[in-house]
């Protein structure tokens, strides 16, 4: 028997290990083996049909002791309100789902490369709505192929649409009439035309009241927004969701069927493999004012033996340098310039945080005087997390941040996200300057006194 | 008994004889059955999920447009739980691509009745050019649901044997299957 067949068969009857797997991957780039390989595929689902299934008598007797209990309980009306996490005569068989698991990965993998196999695959792609405008780096996955988006293009199911960093899309969602407003880092696609996926990022949306049409979803890994029309915003990060409200109410339920939670305005709930959702109100902004900025001109070696150059109160740490420089200085190509930023940060809940640093070059970064990241030799742009740190709401944790530019292109933004926390630039109303005289007004760079 | 349409059967669920219900999931089950199967391994589980597509399409009967086919309402609905299976393994395991999974789905579902009904049928005839005992083991294993070993037994033969005379039954369908020609009757 070919390697092909033999491979296909141990992979649907979910006993191929993963040497084996990798194995088939290999074999299946080639046209003639993928063939082969979803021809089986497509056999055994067949042949699986041939079972004959009774699902009368369990449904059945489900359903009358459903309104038996309901009877009992006083509630007369005949549909149930929520059913899934009811499971009648349910017996968890583990082994077989870890078989059905394996099964499912490699399938999964080989008819992505399969794409070729137009009697498997018919996917009609349905409009959902356009793109209104864009900014920055917007991009369209189709099959594997990505393009740069346009403002007025259409959006179809099964495209996913990419949104860079510091970019952002508005997207009309035309038959749903909801408008989005796409934040940067988000990733999300249209699987059915009333369900949205986001699989990282965050999204506001304004949908439109919808009486007498069925609700639209929302979905992220750890949990289903019902939406019946309302303002909103979700996002997608670390490992949870977050979804807050700011008018109607909005259902999230999380996808391991363990809960649902009722978010009304002004509220906001969270999902993730840890917690089911719970909705708690929204806590109020601080009253910060931003970090305190210490920047050295073109020596950022010398940031920890010598007073700054200039310094400025930071709304945030948001910046976009380029090839440019912070400060006045007189060379054509700033470089080595550093920046050290002091003060408190004030958490909004109290949980485990992360902190994302987007970068080009160095940076190291300290909360409460614990080292949470160091990639001070850093030598381009990247992205960084920061180890969880422990945080307690409307405490003032210390913070310090320092960077450094080496050569051409010059940013740094910083980021946090928790079970709660949405992720989002740490705005200014959760930033304080440290406690010091003759700090200088907010926004006003300075040179320091003190300095040569 | 009166045989009634599939709206006239919604209706009267509707209208509270909720024991009807049976009915419209005999007509439906294997449809169901089909759709989720061709997608699921795993027998026992595949069965609870296609009973938990009864449940919430009863749940959801109020919402049913009886202007429209029920058959193909009742697809989605399986194939929109299939999705969330594969949902709950990919959090188990690793993360997949929606549109990876959305492929899947349309694998099982996406052909026209026709081309299915045409499919089965070369399916049978196919199985029944096998011969035995391969055709046997096949019937054994997919409609009965039988394990390897107790096959052996039946057929005084060890699992192994049982599992490699699958394995090449299943490749001579897998050729069978293609070579066999459409089932169009033309004048000679």
């Amino acid at each position: 028997m070919y390697r092909t067949t033999e491979l296909t068969l141990l992979l649907v009857d979910g006993e191929i290990s993963s040497e084996q797997i990798t194995e088939l991957m290999d074999l299946v780039s080639s046209p003639q083996n993928r063939t082969e390989c979803l021809a089986l595929m497509k056999v055994e689902a067949m042949l699986r049909g041939l079972r004959k299934v009774d699902a009368v008598t369990p449904t059945m007797n489900w359903l009358q002791s459903e309104m038996e209990r309901r009877i009992v309980s006083g509630v007369m009306s005949r549909i149930p309100v929520s059913v899934s996490p009811v499971r009648p005569a349910v017996t968890v068989r583990s082994t077989v789902a870890r078989k059905a698991r394996t099964w499912m990965m490699a399938a999964v993998a080989v008819a992505a490369l399969g794409l070729g196999a137009a009697f498997l695959f018919k996917t009609d792609a349905v409009p959902i709505g356009e793109i209104v405008s864009l900014k920055g780096d917007v991009q369209i996955l189709v099959e594997g192929k990505k393009r740069a988006a346009k403002a007025g293009e259409v959006i179809r199911t099964g495209e996913r649409l990419l949104v860079g960093f510091e970019s952002s899309a508005d997207v009309q969602w035309t038959s749903e009439n909801a408008r989005l407003a796409v934040a940067e880092m988000s990733d999300l696609s249209w699987a059915d035309a009333e369900v949205c996926e986001l699989k990282s990022g965050g999204l506001s949306a304004d949908v439109v009241s919808r009486a007498g049409k069925p609700p639209l979803f929302f979905k992220t890994a750890d949990a289903t927004a019902r939406i019946t029309g309302t303002k909103f915003s979700l996002h997608r990060s670390g490992n949870a969701t977050q979804l807050r409200v700011s008018e109607g109410r909005v259902v999230l339920s999380d996808s391991d069927a363990r809960g649902s939670a009722d978010v009304a305005a002004g509220q906001f709930a969270s999902a993730s493999d840890a917690a089911a959702p719970v909705s708690r109100d929204w806590p109020g902004d601080g009253k910060g004012i931003g970090l305190l900025g210490e920047y050295y001109n073109h020596n950022y070696q010398k940031m920890d033996t010598e007073p700054p150059a200039y310094e400025r109160v930071d709304s945030r740490l948001r910046f976009q340098w380029g090839k440019g420089a912070p400060t006045p200085v007189t060379q054509s190509h700033p470089e080595h310039f550093g920046v050290r930023w002091t003060g408190y940060i004030e958490p909004r809940f109290t949980e485990s945080y992360t902190f994302l640093l987007v970068v080009d070059d160095g940076v190291r970064m300290w909360i409460d005087d614990r080292q949470i990241l160091d990639a001070w030799d850093s030598n381009n742009a990247k992205k960084f997390y920061t180890q969880p740190v422990e945080l307690t709401a409307g405490r003032k944790h210390k913070i310090r941040v320092e960077y450094c530019e080496r050569t051409m292109q010059a940013n740094v933004s910083l980021f946090w996200q928790s079970l709660s926390q949405p992720i989002e630039v740490v705005p200014q109303s959760q930033l304080y300057p440290p406690e010091r005289p003759n700090l200088p007004p907010p926004g006003e760079l300075r040179a320091r006194s003190d300095k040569r | 008994m009166e045989v009634s349409s599939d709206s006239e059967l919604i209706e009267a669920i509707r209208s509270g004889q909720r024991e009807l219900y049976a009915e419209l999931v005999r007509r439906y089950q294997s449809d169901v059955w089909k759709v989720m199967a061709a997608m699921l391994s795993g027998f026992h589980r595949t069965e609870d999920l296609v009973q938990q597509v009864f449940i919430k399409a009863f749940v959801a009967l109020d919402s049913f447009d009886t202007a429209r086919e029920f058959g193909p309402w009742i697809r989605t609905m399986a194939r929109n739980e299939v999705k969330m299976e594969f949902r709950r393994i990919e959090r188990e395991g690793r993360r997949l691509d929606v549109y990876q999974e959305l492929l899947l789905v349309e694998m099982a579902d996406q052909s026209s009745d026709d081309v299915r009904a045409e499919m089965e049928d070369k399916l049978a005839r196919c199985i029944e050019k096998l011969g035995e005992p391969m055709a046997d083991v096949i019937r054994r294993r997919y409609v009965d649901g039988e394990e390897f070993a107790q096959i052996g037994e039946r057929l005084s033969r060890s699992a192994d044997a049982v599992r490699v005379m699958l394995n090449r039954a299943r490749a001579l369908l897998r050729e069978c299957i293609e070579r066999s020609p459409a089932c169009t009757e033309r004048p000679s």
